[in-house]
């Protein structure tokens, strides 16, 4: 996948936790803000975070080495999805 | 003892000694706990078997409630020797509660909890220690159920959890594994932490050896540099999600007299160490007693995760006050 942008991971973003979060009972969140924390806010929890790398590389169809990403932008909705995308768009 | 009496309405049901069925009692622990609010970890039978093989743990400190062969409910509690604030103590840790979901809500909880209670008590042991989670039914009722037993209880410390995730990946140098003295070098350096940590576990030999090396799933990570040494010992359990995480839990941090470099290297050890065994998620309790800046540069971030420690000392004088720090190992 190339040409992949913030705002593409973002939906994927929306629509994968939207569906976790009424699979989970707790009704689909409406928004997503750039700074939404998603594991401060509840969205998910260490396991979630775990299955959303998963979730995020199976979309992409790449490996994605997250441990160049900074700890504390992990969970923060902006950061990453521009990571996610520049990352995807790298590898061309 | 194997019996107690029963309440009205539980009579068809009768206390006994857990019978070492594991795989049955892991199967009824996972049924069960799937109901927590938390993604609980899975407690295969190999780890139960193992707990029970710590020195000094039996099944007469495991009631059970069985119908036929299948067991309905179950507690178990295992012995530790503690220092709290300069008086050794013999303590049980009560773990694993657990009731059938079909008879939840029916007494069988308490019931158990207060027969280890008793049995713990008739065994010599001098006070014990609760887990619980924050926001589960049981940690709005332990101080209820202490209190309704006359037994001095008291929050002595909240526990927030640190953890990051690892990505499974192969690691050409994980280092040697700990060669055969490593439960002599592990006494060595926890001694140092019960004389600086309001309540601090204390070690015999066999139990080092149980810690470090029999245990299942253990995993240990050491690192010496001149004169300097530090170790790091958790273990690799199971989630109990359907693809069944692997997750490292930290419980020893014993940084030493290693510089700070030396730390956060050691750390790393222990995480290529983990990921090299398919851990994707690894833990550690921050129980106040040694420096956790270490698995910060690791990635280490705040998880949602916190129990609560409650501590009951019968025998002497109580615990009153909550304690800022302790050393103990967190079910």
């Amino acid at each position: 996948m190339s040409a992949l942008t913030p705002t593409d991971v973002r939906m994927f973003l929306k629509d994968y936790l939207g569906r976790k979060l009424e699979a989970d009972g707790r009704g689909a969140g409406e928004d997503l803000p750039e700074d939404c924390d998603l594991l401060l806010s509840g969205m998910i929890d260490s396991i979630g975070l775990l299955e959303l790398v998963a979730a995020i590389q199976e979309f992409v169809g790449c490996e994605i080495d997250f441990e160049i990403l900074d700890p504390e932008e992990m969970t923060i909705v902006g950061p990453l999805c521009r990571f996610v995308s520049e990352q995807v768009s790298k590898r061309g | 003892m194997s019996e107690s009496s029963q309440s009205e309405g539980q009579r068809s049901r009768r206390v006994e000694d857990c019978r070492g069925d594991f795989e049955e009692v892991s199967r009824l622990i996972e049924r069960s706990w799937a109901e927590n609010t938390q993604q609980p970890l899975l407690y295969p039978a190999d780890f139960l078997s193992s707990c029970f093989e710590y020195p000094g743990a039996g099944f007469s400190l495991a009631p059970s409630i069985y119908s036929g062969s299948t067991p309905l409910a179950f507690a178990a509690a295992f012995p530790r020797r503690v220092l709290v604030k300069g008086r050794e103590l013999n303590v049980v840790i009560i773990t694993f509660l657990t009731v059938a979901i079909e008879l939840k809500k029916r007494g069988y909880g308490i019931l158990l909890w207060s027969e280890l209670v008793k049995r713990a008590q008739a065994a010599g042991f001098d006070g014990m220690v609760n887990y619980c989670a924050d926001g589960e039914s049981m940690n709005s009722m332990i101080l209820g159920c202490c209190q309704m037993l006359q037994l001095p209880t008291v929050l002595a410390y909240t526990i927030p959890y640190w953890s990051r995730i690892l990505q499974a990946r192969m690691v050409e140098n994980t280092e040697a594994e700990p060669s055969a003295d490593v439960a002599e070098r592990f006494l060595g350096l926890t001694g140092p932490i019960a004389k600086q940590t309001p309540l601090a576990r204390l070690w015999s030999r066999k139990e080092a050896e149980w810690q470090c090396q029999r245990r299942f799933g253990s995993l240990v990570a050491e690192s010496e540099s001149g004169s300097r040494r530090g170790m790091l010992v958790g273990y690799i359990m199971p989630i109990a999600n359907a693809s069944r995480t692997k997750c490292l839990i930290v419980e020893d941090v014993l940084w030493g007299d290693l510089e700070p470099q030396e730390r956060d290297r050691l750390a790393k050890v222990l995480l290529d160490r983990a990921a090299s065994a398919g851990v994707q998620m690894a833990v550690v309790p921050r129980l106040g007693y040694a420096d956790l800046a270490p698995f910060h540069t690791a990635r280490f971030r705040p998880s949602q995760r916190v129990l609560h420690m409650y501590l009951t000392v019968w025998n002497g004088e109580p615990c009153t006050e909550a304690l800022s720090s302790v050393y103990l190992d967190v079910f």
